[in-house]
């Protein structure tokens, strides 16, 4: 068996309803008039690709190009318009979290409804309950009717139940993105399990960094289309690249937008930051920088007179509010005497340390007792840390560090 | 069972999923109301007390049985007729997240539908041998024709469930459809009125230029599959071999043409709902 997945030629034509209109009337007045009810479009074309057994194979792209139902057409609830699929073996499908849960049923009854619907047999479950109920860790709840159940509760045992199925081929649909850190990392866990199971996993995601970590091979669609297609480090790139332009153009626009902003912006304008400027080494204008590497934020200033000693401000927050740093040229000890006319201040970071993620960049001039505020720009520049050279994924920072060992100890293995 | 390439011949799991599914309509069925599965047997039950009223005391049909008993032989089968064609409509469309989420084998809903209602119709058969023993109506050997009266009658139900269960994920508005045809339906089936050619009926006094109204009433295969269970319970008398045989062929051929339907246009399910 050299493909366990194999797709060729994938077509899937969708219609787009105007509404959704399904009474007779209407398709017995459209075929009277001989005209079709409604456009349709591709949802996939040409797509082909093929997965080898025992593979993590990775289908990335945007909301909308084509990832979820290629995933419905692998996992067989929709078939083809053109093309083919050959799929062998049982496929789990982690594409909703209790999709066929009954509310009004228990705990446990919808263990044995969903696991049959999912292809197990009754004893298969019988010899699997605990497992699943150990691992979602619901055992207190386990004969209580779902209905009563939160959110995270419901996930936590439709994920057990899905990865429980011991199906040849897991298939997972984002719904990693959900859930308290804690649920999502015992559940990544369970899926490197799997992995070093030898199984073959297809995982599609938005998160680059847990696609990449995750797959040897991966297909970007885009617009229902192959972009890329290969290993994942190439179509990684590929599409990050992408991504970075589109979020380039989106960061560019707010970023011009800064004018009007009166709620975060303050003082009393006697300097005023004309214009800010994210650099990379290279000085080309940017607003993405791979950890580790430099940034150079580039402050223009006009002042009306000549303003005796002032300070300049800056700051990171990341976007869920945590404030990274906050310098300022009085704490550096570079303060000018004095400045006129306009200039531009540049605040260099030789290395960028900060994890991928979004930030915001604030910039501020004040007096010399940072008192009065000449002009205060609070969290109007965003810019997007990607993923560089390090390995780590966990926290805020990356901190430079080794490691070393003492006492008895074997071969340092990789 | 998640294979592209489904089995045609249905394996354990597929057995124990039908099992599970019909285990859990009856179950919801039943479990959020008090009384339960009696609900299964007021409502029958009311029905046939209205219809006496109506038919055998204002309108006085005569028929040579008691008219309860006579009346409950035809409206259960026609309940769990009626009723399979109806919760079946919905059976797909009620499961989208399931259809649109999950692969399993689809035919599977509209089966379960037809099995809880052949379960519940179990059970209200066992009122109807109550009702049989207070009036001292006598069992004859005759009570074998259920088993092919039940057969008959639950394949036919089954083909067109499958039938309406396909149409409602594409036309919303079968189920006023349906409402509207089952109403004929029952009125243009002898359940509360009789056709047995012994006993007074509207088709015995015929004029002879009418004669041919009988041969298409008779075509309406609801009518002998109805009757199928007079035969059972009231008539003593065998049917004419031909008519078991040929309402079987009828019934039959609609399961099978209601699964080669469903089987066709199930896989754009997923889609359209």
């Amino acid at each position: 068996m050299k493909y366990i997945v194999e797709c060729e030629n994938i077509g899937m034509q969708f219609k787009r309803y105007r509404e959704k209109n399904r009474m007779l009337r209407w398709t017995i007045l459209n075929q009277l008039r001989k005209r079709q009810p409604n456009e349709t479009f591709w949802a996939l074309k040409n797509v082909g690709f093929t997965v080898r057994p025992g593979e993590t194979f990775g289908i990335v792209g945007e909301n909308g190009s084509g990832k979820s139902t290629m995933l419905k057409l692998i996992t067989g609830i929709m078939k083809p318009d053109t093309g083919t699929i050959k799929v062998l073996g049982r496929v789990s499908a982690l594409l909703e979290l209790g999709a066929g849960f009954h509310p009004d049923l228990t705990g446990t009854e919808n263990i044995y409804l969903n696991g049959s619907i999912m292809g197990l047999t009754r004893s298969e479950i019988r010899s699997k309950f605990s497992e699943i109920v150990r691992f979602s860790e619901l055992h207190d709840f386990i004969d209580t009717p779902i209905k009563h159940y939160s959110s995270g509760m419901y996930m936590r045992l439709g994920f057990s139940i899905a990865i429980n199925v011991d199906p040849d081929i897991l298939v997972i649909d984002e719904v990693l993105a959900v859930g308290d850190q804690g649920f999502q990392s015992k559940c990544l866990d369970r899926i490197r399990d799997f992995k070093r199971l030898g199984k073959t996993i297809i995982f599609v995601s938005h998160d680059l960094g847990v696609t990449s970590q995750l797959c040897s091979r991966a297909v970007w669609l885009d617009g229902g289309e192959v972009a890329a297609r290969g290993s994942t480090q190439r179509v990684v790139d590929h599409y990050r690249k992408r991504v970075q332009e589109t979020v380039e153009v989106r960061l560019e626009e707010e970023h011009r937008t800064v004018e009007a902003d009166v709620e975060n912006r303050w003082g009393n304008r006697e300097v005023e930051i004309t214009r800010v400027e994210f650099l990379d080494d290279d000085n080309h204008s940017t607003h993405a920088f791979k950890t580790g590497s430099m940034m150079q934020v580039k402050i223009h200033w006009a002042a009306k007179n000549r303003v005796e000693k002032p300070v300049f401000g800056v700051g990171i927050h990341r976007n869920d509010g945590v404030h990274v740093n906050g310098p300022n040229t009085k704490f550096t000890g570079s303060i000018p005497s004095y400045i006129e006319g306009h200039g531009a201040v540049v605040y260099r970071i030789e290395q960028l340390n900060l994890l991928p993620g979004t930030y915001y960049f604030s910039a501020a001039i004040y007096d010399y007792d940072i008192t009065v505020p000449f002009d205060h720009h609070e969290q109007l520049y965003a810019f997007m840390v990607i993923p560089g050279d390090c390995e780590e994924e966990y926290g805020t920072f990356y901190m430079p560090s080794q490691w070393s060992y003492e006492g008895s100890y074997g071969p340092i293995i990789e | 069972m998640q294979s592209v390439t489904r089995r045609f011949i249905p394996d354990r799991n597929t057995w124990e999923l039908l099992g599970n599914f019909t285990a859990r309509n009856l179950k919801l069925k039943y479990q959020a109301s008090v009384l339960g599965f009696l609900w299964s047997l007021i409502t029958p039950l009311m029905q046939m007390l209205i219809y006496t009223v109506v038919f055998s005391v204002i309108i006085r049909v005569k028929v040579d049985w008691p008219f309860a008993v006579f009346l409950l032989t035809a409206q259960l089968p026609w309940i769990f007729f009626s009723s399979s064609l109806m919760m079946g409509a919905s059976s797909i469309i009620e499961h989208g997240n399931l259809i649109k989420k999950v692969s399993f084998n689809r035919s599977l809903l509209p089966i379960a539908t037809v099995c809880s209602n052949l379960i519940n119709f179990g059970i209200t058969l066992v009122v109807l041998a109550g009702f049989l023993a207070c009036y001292k109506i006598p069992v004859s050997s005759h009570i074998i024709l259920l088993i092919p009266a039940l057969v008959i009658l639950a394949l036919f139900t089954l083909g067109l469930t499958f039938i309406t269960a396909a149409l409602a994920v594409f036309f919303r508005d079968i189920f006023h459809i349906l409402e509207v045809i089952l109403l004929v339906w029952f009125w243009s089936v002898p359940v509360v009125y009789p056709i047995h050619p012994d006993h007074l009926s509207l088709l015995n006094g015929l004029p002879e230029k009418w004669e041919w109204f009988r041969s298409v009433y008779r075509l309406n295969p609801m009518v002998d599959m109805l009757e199928m269970f007079r035969y059972t319970f009231l008539y003593h008398e065998w049917p004419p071999p031909t008519m078991i045989l040929s309402l079987f062929l009828v019934a039959l051929l609609t399961a099978v043409a209601g699964f080669w339907i469903f089987r066709k246009v199930s896989p754009n399910f997923a889609r359209e709902i």
